[in-house]
């Protein structure tokens, strides 16, 4: 594997505060890379320790297999799009991007055609002229960038870069971030703490919890199967129960939850009958039907509407299925027919899921 | 309602030209400057063209002659030495003011509020008593001498009094907080994801400092560099003291005129004189420096 960044058992204290607490982490040259997590979890940290603005308390970070932990800066070959820009207000937009190119002494005519090469890049062209105060947010947001990227660094680090910008351009700015960063290939460490941000744009996810990695994966790993509670919860929405295991077989797991409702798991050999667990089930994996019948699922339960609510493009409704157990589903609209989902408070309706949509987690 | 009329009639005219507007609020200070300011000046300027009254005072006859006789080796000695002190004065004190103004904006809190109050402290006293102060330790019995003396390093005092260089150690120490408070303000407001931005751009401390962090404090040397020069080009008391006879600056030639020697027509005609060459000096500075932006905002 062609690894970019490497991180080794990094900790980063400050005073009494841990804000990343080892870890240890591989990513690969090329590769579009997200941190994800709530507030105050570490991910700034995480990058600044890569960008060389902090040092690790503990452990190494190794760029293109080269220990850096030492490092300043100004000595690493990485550049950061910050947060707020942090657009040099006194240079124009040509003089921000070439800032850094001033100092490696590039020849004044090979500096010119970069700079109108990293305009056109992000869609600036004939913006050199002009101040960072006379562009508007999605405009700096690109100077920024083209500043970054006119360095060829190894790896570009970006905290949070469409925080500030309003929903419908930060929808355009990711699919134009997403793209670039194929075109050129370069490494994108991304911080985030929209996890459909991270979904969309990135080939790997770390979701951290409080300067620890709880998972890394795909998006699809990540969604489809988390490993935590934390995990589950953080990234979409999640259904939680748990219950106790009444037996095992080759393709099924069998448990009775707290509620009282049966239902057949996938098998998992790391458990064994007795053993209290928990799982999680998102709220679109459900099918929920006027009769019984229609489907073959192993998981089917009577439940009643206890509430509903219209969300546009699905209805989200809330279901108990036991005295104790309440779920959220959301289903798209049909009026009629045997997929028929509008229901009335009080209904009572058949409830079923298949057995692999019920995920095991390790706490 | 007569009243409301009027007040209605003033209303609109104001609406009509916006930008009279400000001479409405700012009248009272207009009124203010007007009096204070301008009517000293009008009869400086005008004595500076009349002959001297034999025991002080003007004759009220035209005459060049005040302008003439400044054009004179003597004269024109004392305003180069003036403006060499006050611009050494200024460079002295950006090179000292600046660090210092840099670690106090950059300390934590708690400590940044003690250490401006250090630099202000100075100011409980008068100058006079200041410079008085650097009187006793400067002069051939004075404490720095007797300091050498003791630990053998010299054995004839070394007459450091009554020099430029004494003038030059005074201004500095009187004027540090003009210079440090107008940094410290600029330094402070300075965003510090714009010295990481550079940092992570490749400048090295050096190149960022010259890079970042002085066009961006450029308000704070601009308006400390002028505070320094401008008040130490027309200083007198501190001259006196530390330079006496031998360094004599303008403000001393001015003070002397309107002083002892009754003469209050050259005394005007060399503070006009002098006026003028600050302003062309300090427009001068500010079109060099700053450009446009800085002159306006100066202004
Ligand atoms: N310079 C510092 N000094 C002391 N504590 C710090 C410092 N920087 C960060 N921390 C602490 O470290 C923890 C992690 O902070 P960090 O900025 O990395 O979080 P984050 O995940 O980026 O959060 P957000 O999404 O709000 O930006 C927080 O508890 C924070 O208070
Ligand atoms: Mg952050």
């Amino acid at each position: 594997m062609d690894v970019s960044v490497e991180l080794k058992g990094v900790t980063k204290r400050f005073d009494e505060v841990t804000a990343v607490d080892n870890v240890s982490l591989k990513i690969r040259r090329g590769e579009f890379f997200s941190l994800l997590g709530p507030s105050g979890c570490g991910k700034t940290t995480t990058l600044r320790l890569v960008a060389g603005f902090e040092h690790p308390s503990e452990g190494k970070i190794l760029i293109n297999n080269a220990d850096v932990s030492n490092k300043r800066p100004y000595e690493r070959n990485v550049n950061t799009v910050f947060q707020n820009y942090a657009l040099f207000p006194h240079l124009t937009v040509a003089g921000n991007i070439q800032f850094g190119l001033e100092r490696k002494r590039t020849p004044k005519d090979e500096m010119l055609r970069l700079v109108v090469e990293a305009l056109d890049l992000v869609r600036l062209n004939y913006m050199g002229d002009r101040y960072p105060h006379q562009l508007s947010g999605g405009q700096q947001q690109r100077v920024a960038l083209a500043r970054a990227l006119i360095l060829r660094p190894e790896v570009l680090l970006l905290d949070e870069p469409l925080g500030a910008l309003d929903l419908k351009l930060r929808k355009e700015m990711q699919l134009e971030l997403k793209s670039l960063q194929e075109k050129i290939g370069i490494t994108f460490i991304y911080v985030t703490h929209d996890q459909e941000e991270a979904l969309t744009m990135s080939d790997r996810i770390a979701v951290m919890e409080t300067g620890r990695l709880a998972q890394v994966g795909t998006a699809e790993e990540i969604y489809e199967y988390p490993k935590t509670r934390f995990v589950a919860d953080f990234i979409g929405e999640s259904n939680f129960f748990s219950g106790k295991i009444t037996a095992i077989d080759d393709n099924h797991l069998y448990l009775i939850t707290d509620g009282g409702l049966k239902i057949t798991l996938p098998a998992d050999k790391a458990h064994t009958a007795g053993q209290h667990i928990n799982f999680s089930v998102r709220p679109e994996k459900f099918r929920v039907e006027p009769e019984p019948g229609t489907s073959d699922w192993e998981n089917q339960f009577i439940g009643e509407i206890v509430n509903k609510i219209y969300l546009g493009e699905s209805i989200h409704y809330v279901i108990a299925l036991s005295a104790k157990e309440n779920i959220n589903v959301f289903l798209k609209k049909e009026r009629s027919g045997p997929q028929k989902t509008v229901f009335s408070i009080g209904d009572k309706v058949h409830v079923s899921w298949h057995r692999d949509d019920s995920v095991i987690l390790v706490d | 309602m007569e009243n409301t009329g009027l007040r209605k009639r003033i209303l609109k005219f104001f609406n009509r030209h916006e930008n009279l507007r400000s001479f409405g609020v700012l009248s009272p200070c207009i009124f203010w400057i007007g009096i204070f300011f301008l009517l000293p000046l009008l009869f400086m300027a005008t004595y500076s063209f009349l002959e001297r009254g034999l025991y002080g005072g003007v004759n009220w006859l035209f005459t060049w002659e005040n302008y003439t006789r400044f054009v004179d080796p003597l004269y024109l000695k004392i305003l180069l030495r003036t403006f060499r002190i006050s611009f050494l004065t200024t460079v002295i004190l950006l090179i000292v003011g600046y660090p210092m103004a840099y670690r106090i904006a950059r300390a934590d809190k708690r400590w940044r509020n003690i250490l401006l109050f250090l630099v202000i402290l100075p100011f409980w006293t008068s100058d006079l008593i200041r410079t008085y102060a650097w009187m006793l330790i400067l002069r051939d019995t004075g404490l720095l001498n007797g300091l050498l003396k003791y630990l053998h390093i010299i054995r004839e005092p070394l007459s450091l009094l009554y020099t430029e260089g004494a003038i030059l150690l005074g201004l500095a120490y009187v004027y540090l907080p003009f210079m440090v408070l107008p940094l410290y303000a600029s330094i402070e407001k300075l965003d510090t994801s714009l010295l990481e931005a550079a940092e992570d751009l490749g400048a090295t401390p050096f190149w960022r400092f010259l890079k970042v962090t002085v066009p961006l404090t450029k308000s704070g040397i601009l308006a400390g560099s002028l505070l320094v020069f401008i008040p130490s080009v027309g200083v007198f008391v501190v001259s006196d003291l530390l330079g006496g006879a031998k360094a004599m600056m303008i403000g001393n030639l001015v003070q002397l005129q309107f002083g002892p020697a009754r003469n209050w027509p050259f005394g005007s005609a060399a503070s006009f004189i002098l006026m003028t060459i600050v302003l062309l000096a300090v427009f001068g500075y500010l079109k060099f420096a700053g450009g446009k932006e800085a002159l306006e905002e100066v202004r």
